[in-house]
């Protein structure tokens, strides 16, 4: 980071060491907080290019011609000093540490800063902010941590996928995940995971190599990757090494955790169950003394309560298992005048919650660079990781789902035989063991990756560099699913097996010319222009075998009739040439602009190229006369950007009318996919989005940032319906729009700051609302599932449910809200109506660093409200007997019992018919409110007086926790849905606390 | 330093040359429609592709059969019926159910016109086939397009025989983005004799030898001899009967089928390219298309779905004379004693779910030309009594019109021709044995706008040209 730093202030400052007649300077350099010598500080003569460094005792010697007047002293994270020269030849400073970090540099799109000069809407997380909280994956560190931005994790599986939403969704059938770009080169992200549950590319990054995350929001930060810029560019920068000596960095982390259930969501114990069943027995006029549940003449529920003899067995208990999280990382980094490095690898071994399930990675990376003359400069940077993911099956409701089946099967129905051998009688579960299930069978993935670049620059002439990055990535992965005959009933011999290989390829060459030069010591120009070219390939390699035996359970025992293999593959390639114009004139006005043409193609012959452009102005009134007369005024600054880009997040040949092979009477033949009617019109979602904003800093204490932004998509594509007599249903077809609107706001409180103690407070806030504003001639709705639509004026796929209005006192029964908002018994009279939506209305997060002498405490709490989520699975679980004989969740105890009772929960019926349990019905919608404590972090630095007797640099011991405690009312163990809607049996997160120890050499 | 800086712009200046190339990314496991069908041995495949639609559960699959038998009293809803073609059975058609055949129907239609309209300006490669190979292929196309709108108008728009004027369905001879209108009925018929009269003289006899080996039947796909025989029958339909007849004659002269007889009636259903047929859906249940569950060997099994079963009055009018051995394709059910299933889809290698369906068989062709000679003169007897004779019938002395009807409700039972025997008469249609299990629509008279079917609503509000039936 400190690297980029300098090359940045070289290139602003455009120092070149010169030499002239004058007098020496000479001085020291120290830090007002702890008094310590500085190295690295420039020190320039004010409006020249003659300058020095200090030296590694803060120590400077400069010899300054006889017309200077004034130096300056620049160093990150202090405050630049100016010191009138006159006749003083010694001048030592004391520098000021600059809590706003206006001179911070931050990575930006397709280069580096100074936060002063950035015209967009940028948000940063630096390594301080993230460096001790345990992750499988980078931009899962971003919850909660910026305005703006919603993460969402739909799965708490280690290694799972994340959501992340920039300013709302911006499509309906393209993509709306923002585009990582790591180290300049974007990555791939999402899941190209076969066989497990859930995966994520971005897993295969090291979090502890990442030194820090710029999220690029708005059209001006973001417009320059045009085509893929739409959902906002999530900019990840690793580490790279600090000159001077050799440092050995070594850390362990040891976790364990448990399921977050902070609302004690559960299945009903054998006691609970035994007694609902049997008052169901009851309600439904069932005797309950000669009722039998298995076998004729059993009268399992003869007595009143579940007899002491039957053994019973915690299914849930053995599903859900403890985490526990080891990490060890080891990295070394040093550098020279000329070169630098950092070097890293990391293991991890992370077992799931869910019982049998885990994520093992080993990644490594080797960071060079080498400045081969002045001008020249080369590096790379290479990425090695493995990761093999043992998954149980766990996203759908199947009974060898550890976490479904143990919801569901009764107790009293056990887990093994008398002799010990695994008992497959069990009707609650369909009679499927996932124990059994659990021991041999197999879901597994293993993947190997490789990230490579190499980047090249050449300096033409003083101010004009020329820079070539040619990266690769390459990802293989092999993944089995075994279903061994040995976890189904006797009689079932045979297994069957899927095997699945895949390549990911990907190349990008990216080349730029940059030129930057101050004129007349006022105005600052930096021109860029770039070209890039990108290919993308993607091969899937199936085969599935049945009927093999588990003495052998590979491939090499199938028979012909009874495989199958496929092969799928896509690729796509864009070419790009794009431009950005900076002009600062004197740190108060600054300008900019993007313009960038993309050719993609993914996209039809009449609209493969598409050209985006962003225009920003932004004013820094701090650095005006008249405010600098306001001693309390530390930044104000305003922003306002407007622009265009485009979402390339769709099929790779959409635009084709295709045939597929297949075969008649008895032979292969050709025929048109009805997905693929043909569109050579077929082009990008377009983004055009404004945005003003204001940072301001007052009292050397409280800093912010506000944002109001509209992004109106155009030419959303959505399936036009056809007439049938065209052979196709739809057409892909540019034609909706869609408008997100909302603010974000920011703030950071230096409460306290002084040499022992520190306090910062921070907070973030934002709202986001989006509406359909055209979904096609005619079209008020557009179905999304069974229980949303997309709808005209409204938001993205509102929730349209059945208006269940609780628990008839009288009788028990369910009722309904009909057409004319009267109550009725009858499910068939229902009305349907609109409730709630997906998006939340405001999100944020909040947090509370202290320091204090050698401890610091950093929190993070994150929170959501104002959106619903639909509880799809406690239809099943939640069914008043309709799942019967089935354990149920113990939500259900609070059920009506006498008339007169008021409750939401109606009574219980055996093979329950009433319709109390409906699809789509509102009773599974709920408020998806909640705040969490996302993490917690306590650490200790042992002082250097002990440390020097070790011989070690640093030693730090700190305590993590995740997810400790979460406030919410969601009838589930964890409050977050997947961000479109939808989805059921969420893997819940893990509340987690981890010890960790780093030491430094 | 010019000298990179001229490197650099000779560089750049190749990227944008090949860069059109280089955004060109094809598809590799599928194929492009104009790849597709840029060579013969494209639109060889792409041909037979057309037909797969036909053996889609809403077509010949299963439901155009078993919509026909059970609206018109040959079939009724069974005692294990869940329910499936329940509204067919009572009439309760709305524009919600009725895409099914529509839909596939136009899909054949817009597939056959892909390559139709290729062939156009098409131009072989030098050795890849003949002129006379790419002219079967135009006649196999010209077939299935005729076929799919005459089974079209004849479901969505009233009989010719009652109103040649009225809206029949949209004609579609090329594949295109548009919302066309209806034809008048005498229109789509126009065209669908057109189109049969261009494919007839284009059929290369030794085509399917040459190019298609492996082909499993070679009745299951079309030929000269199938032209004539929908011909025969599509002028039997307009009541056209003098053509009726001569296309009849053609295919009874043609000396290329003969009659099942007594002894194998009874095992002929279900064998590949049986002697008497002309033109068959082969099933299979790995074919695209295939419905699988659906089928409708699956739908007429007691030990299937079996929803639908045999009317009693079906089965009383085979009974009425003794030694019809059509009286034998029956299976009692065997949880359901006095409820009987057709055995004509008696399932493939032991798959119930894969039949062969016959479309076209040589018995019609004499039964059409014995119904066109009662009408316009000529021994109508002699064609009505070949068909008795061979199923185990005594010759009849007089023949009537009712004898007719009989004697192809007899003959074609569950195959899906009798509803359209009552509309082409304008018969109306009264039904004695339903069990209580018809809803509405027992009986239906002649006229009633129960004889087209209503557009289907996605069609409806997908093409603002289309008009809907009255009444719907």
């Amino acid at each position: 980071m400190k690297r980029i730093t300098t090359i940045v202030l070289f290139l602003f400052l455009g120092m070149q060491l010169a030499f002239a007649q004058g007098k020496v300077i000479t001085g020291t350099v120290t830090s007002a907080t702890d008094g310590s010598t500085i190295p690295g500080v420039q020190v320039i003569v004010k409006g020249t290019t003659t300058g020095t460094t200090t030296d590694m005792d803060g120590i400077y010697n400069l010899t300054v011609p006889a017309s200077a007047a004034t130096l300056q002293f620049t160093f990150i994270g202090m405050k630049t000093t100016e010191v009138e020269i006159g006749n003083l030849t010694t001048i030592d400073l004391v520098m000021e540490e600059d809590l706003l970090l206006l001179d911070e540099v931050i990575v930006v799109a397709y280069g580096v800063q100074r936060k002063e000069a950035n015209t967009g809407s940028v948000s940063v997380v630096s390594e301080d902010q993230i460096k001790s909280i345990p992750v499988s994956s980078p931009e899962k560190l971003l919850q909660g941590k910026m305005a703006g931005v919603q993460v969402n994790n739909s799965t708490g599986q280690p290694g799972g996928a994340t959501q992340i939403r920039i300013r709302g969704i911006s499509s309906i059938n393209a993509s709306n995940e923002p585009l990582y770009v790591v180290d300049g080169v974007a990555v791939a992200s999402g899941d190209y995971s076969s066989m497990t549950s859930t995966g994520n590319q971005l897993a295969s990054l090291n979090p502890n190599d990442i030194a820090s995350i710029t999220v690029l929001k708005d059209a001006s930060a973001a417009s320059v990757y045009g085509s893929r810029a739409a959902n906002g560019v999530i900019l990840l920068t690793t580490k790279t090494g600090k000159k001077g000596a050799l440092k050995v960095n070594f850390s362990a982390r040891y976790g364990v955790g448990d399921i977050a259930n902070d609302n004690d969501y559960r299945v009903m114990s054998p006691d609970e169950i035994y007694g609902y069943m049997r008052q169901a027995l009851i309600n439904s006029g069932k005797d309950p003394l000669t009722y039998s549940l298995y076998e004729t003449g059993d009268n399992f529920f003869a007595s009143p309560t579940l007899p002491g003899s039957v053994k019973t067995y915690d299914w849930a208990d053995k599903a859900m298992d403890k985490s526990i999280y080891k990490n060890y990382q080891l990295s070394v980094s040093g550098g020279t005048d000329k070169t630098s490095y950092y070097t890293s690898m990391a293991f991890t071994d992370n077992q799931a919650i869910l019982f049998g399930a885990g994520l093992k990675t080993y990644s490594f990376r080797t960071n060079i660079d080498q400045k081969v003359s002045d001008r020249f400069k080369i590096g790379t940077k290479v990425s090695l990781s493995h990761k093999e993911m043992i998954d149980k099956p766990n996203d759908a409701m199947y009974f060898v789902n550890p976490f479904w089946a143990s919801s569901n099967i009764l107790p009293w129905e056990l887990p093994y035989n008398d002799d010990g051998s695994y008992n497959f009688k069990l009707p609650s579960g369909a009679n499927t063991n996932f124990l059994a299930a659990d021991e041999f069978n197999d879901q597994w993935s293993k993947q190997y990756k490789v990230n490579g670049s190499i980047y090249a620059e050449y300096e033409i002439i003083p101010g004009l560099s020329f820079k070539t990055n040619n990266s690769l990535e390459m990802m293989f992965n092999e993944s089995r699913r075994w279903w061994d005959p040995r976890s189904s009933p006797a009689g079932e011999e045979k297994g069957t097996l899927q095997i699945n290989n895949n390549r990911l390829e990907r190349y990008t060459t990216t080349n730029t010319l940059n030129y930057s030069k101050t004129f007349a010591d006022k105005h600052l120009v930096r021109v860029l222009l770039g070209q890039e070219a990108f290919k993308h390939k993607y091969q899937t390699n199936y085969a599935q075998g049945e009927e093999l035996g588990a003495r052998i359970p590979f491939l090499s025992g199938a028979t012909q009739a009874l495989s199958t293999v496929d092969f799928g593959y896509t690729s796509y390639t864009l070419l790009s040439f794009f431009g950005i114009v900076d002009y600062n004139y004197e740190d108060k006005y600054i300008f900019s602009g993007s313009l960038r043409r993309d050719g993609n193609s993914k996209f039809g012959i009449n609209s493969r190229w598409g050209t985006f452009y962003s225009l920003a102005a932004s004013w820094n009134m701090h650095n005006e006369e008249f405010i600098k007369n306001y001693d309390f005024v530390n930044q104000l600054k305003v922003r306002a950007s407007y622009g265009t880009n485009g979402n390339d997040g769709i099929g790779a040949y959409d635009q084709y009318g295709l045939y597929s092979s297949g075969e008649y009477n008895g032979i292969s033949m050709a025929y048109p996919d009805e997905d693929y009617f043909g569109n050579p019109n077929l082009g990008w979602e377009f983004n055009t989005s404004w945005n003003i904003g204001l940072d301001f800093a007052i009292f050397n204490k409280v800093q912010g940032t506000f944002d109001y932004y509209n992004r109106k998509t155009t030419d959303m594509l959505l399936d036009l319906p056809l007439s049938r007599t065209s052979g196709y249903p739809s057409l892909q077809s540019n034609i909706g729009e869609l408008t997100n609107k909302g603010w974000e706001l920011n703030l950071t409180y230096n409460a306290i700051n002084t040499k022992d103690l520190s306090i910062d407070i921070r907070a973030n806030i934002a709202h986001n609302k989006t509406t359909l504003d055209y979904l096609g001639e005619d079209v008020d709705e557009i179905a999304d599932g069974f229980w949303r639509r997309h709808r005209l004026g409204g938001g993205f796929s509102d929730y349209y449910v059945y208006d269940y209005a609780g628990v008839n006192p009288a009788t028990g029964d369910a009722m309904w809200y009909d057409k004319d908002k009267n109550l009725t018994d009858k499910y068939s009279e229902a009305n349907r109506v609109f409730q709630g939506q997906i998006q939340p209305k405001l999100i944020g997060g909040f947090g509370i660093d202290v320091f204090y002498k050698d401890f610091s405490m950093s929190t993070s709490f994150t929170w959501k409200t104002g959106h619903n989520v639909y509880i799809m699975e406690n239809r099943y679980v939640q069914s008043d007997g309709f799942n019967w004989p089935n354990n149920q969740n113990s939500g259900l105890l609070d059920y009506w019992k006498e008339p007169g009772d008021l409750t939401g929960t109606p009574r219980p019926l055996v093979t329950n018919g009433t319709n109390s349990n409906a699809w789509g019905s509102s009773r599974y919608l709920q408020k998806g409110d909640y705040l969490r404590l996302k993490d917690i972090t306590i650490s200790y630095n042992l002082p250097m007086s002990i440390l020097e007797k070790a011989k070690i640099s640093s030693l730090r011991v700190y305590v993590s926790g995740v997810n400790i405690w979460t406030l919410h009312d969601v009838g589930y163990y964890t409050p977050e849905r997947p961000i479109n809607g939808g989805g059921y049996i969420v893997f819940p997160e893990a509340k987690s606390i981890t010890f960790g120890v780093d030491v430094g050499f | 330093m010019k000298n990179i800086i001229k490197i650099l712009f000779v560089l750049m200046a190749f990227t944008i040359i090949s860069c059109e190339d280089y955004l060109v990314e094809e598809p590799l496991t599928t194929t492009s429609n104009e790849l597709t069908l840029s060579d013969f041995s494209g639109l060889s495949a792409s041909t037979l592709g057309a037909y797969s639609p036909l053996y889609h559960s809403a077509w010949y699959g299963a439901g155009f059969y078993i919509i026909s038998d059970l609206k018109a009293n040959n079939a009724k809803s069974s005692p294990i019926s869940s329910g499936r073609y329940q509204t067919n059975y009572s009439w309760q058609q709305d524009p919600s159910n009725t895409s099914g055949l529509w839909t596939r129907a136009y899909r054949t239609i817009t597939y056959a016109c892909n390559v139709l309209d290729e062939l156009e300006a098409f131009e072989l490669m030098p050795g890849e086939a003949n002129q006379a190979d790419v002219n079967h292929l135009k006649a196999e196309n010209l077939f299935l397009r005729a076929l799919s709108h005459f089974d079209l108008v004849r479901l969505f728009a009233q009989p010719y025989t009652y109103q040649p004027n009225g809206l029949g369905v949209p004609i579609v001879l090329k594949t295109e983005r548009v919302s066309p209108e209806r034809s008048t009925v005498s229109e789509v018929y126009a065209q669908v004799i057109a189109d049969l009269n261009a494919a007839k003289p284009l059929f290369k006899a030794s085509f399917n030898q040459e190019y298609r080996s492996g082909l499993a039947d070679l009745k299951g796909v079309a030929s000269a001899d199938a032209v004539d025989a929908l011909l025969a029958r599509v002028y039997l339909t307009m009541g056209d009967y003098a053509q009726a007849a001569t296309y009849a004659t053609n295919v009874i002269n043609s000396g290329n089928y003969s009659l099942y007889t007594e002894a194998n009636y009874g095992s002929v259903w279900g064998t590949d390219a049986a002697s008497e047929v002309i033109f068959e859906i082969w099933g299979n249940s790995s074919q695209t298309n295939a419905p699988y569950w659906a089928e409708i060997g699956y739908m007429y099994s007691p030990t299937g779905y079996g929803d639908v079963c045999a009317s009693q009055d079906l089965l009383d009018l085979l009974a009425s004379e003794a030694g019809d051995v059509r009286s034998n394709v029956f299976l009692e059910g065997p949880s359901n004693p006095g409820y009987f299933w057709t055995t004509k889809y008696p399932g493939k290698n032991g798959d119930r779910r894969q039949n062969n369906i016959p479309v076209l068989r040589l018995s019609e062709m004499y039964l059409i030309r014995a119904e066109a000679r009662l009408n316009t003169g000529g021994d109508a007897l002699a064609d009505l009594n070949v068909i008795r004779t061979n199923r185990g019938l005594a010759a009849a002395v007089t023949i009537t019109a009712d004898d007719i009807f009989n004697e192809r409700r007899k003959e074609f039972c569950f195959e899906g021709q009798i509803f359209f025997d009552y509309a082409r008469l304008n018969k109306s249609l009264v039904r004695a044995d339903e069990d209580g299990r018809i809803t509405e629509n027992k009986d239906v008279p002649f006229p009633s706008f129960l004889w087209a079917m209503p557009i289907p609503i996605g069609e409806m509000e997908a093409n603002p040209n289309m008009v809907q039936n009255d009444n719907y």
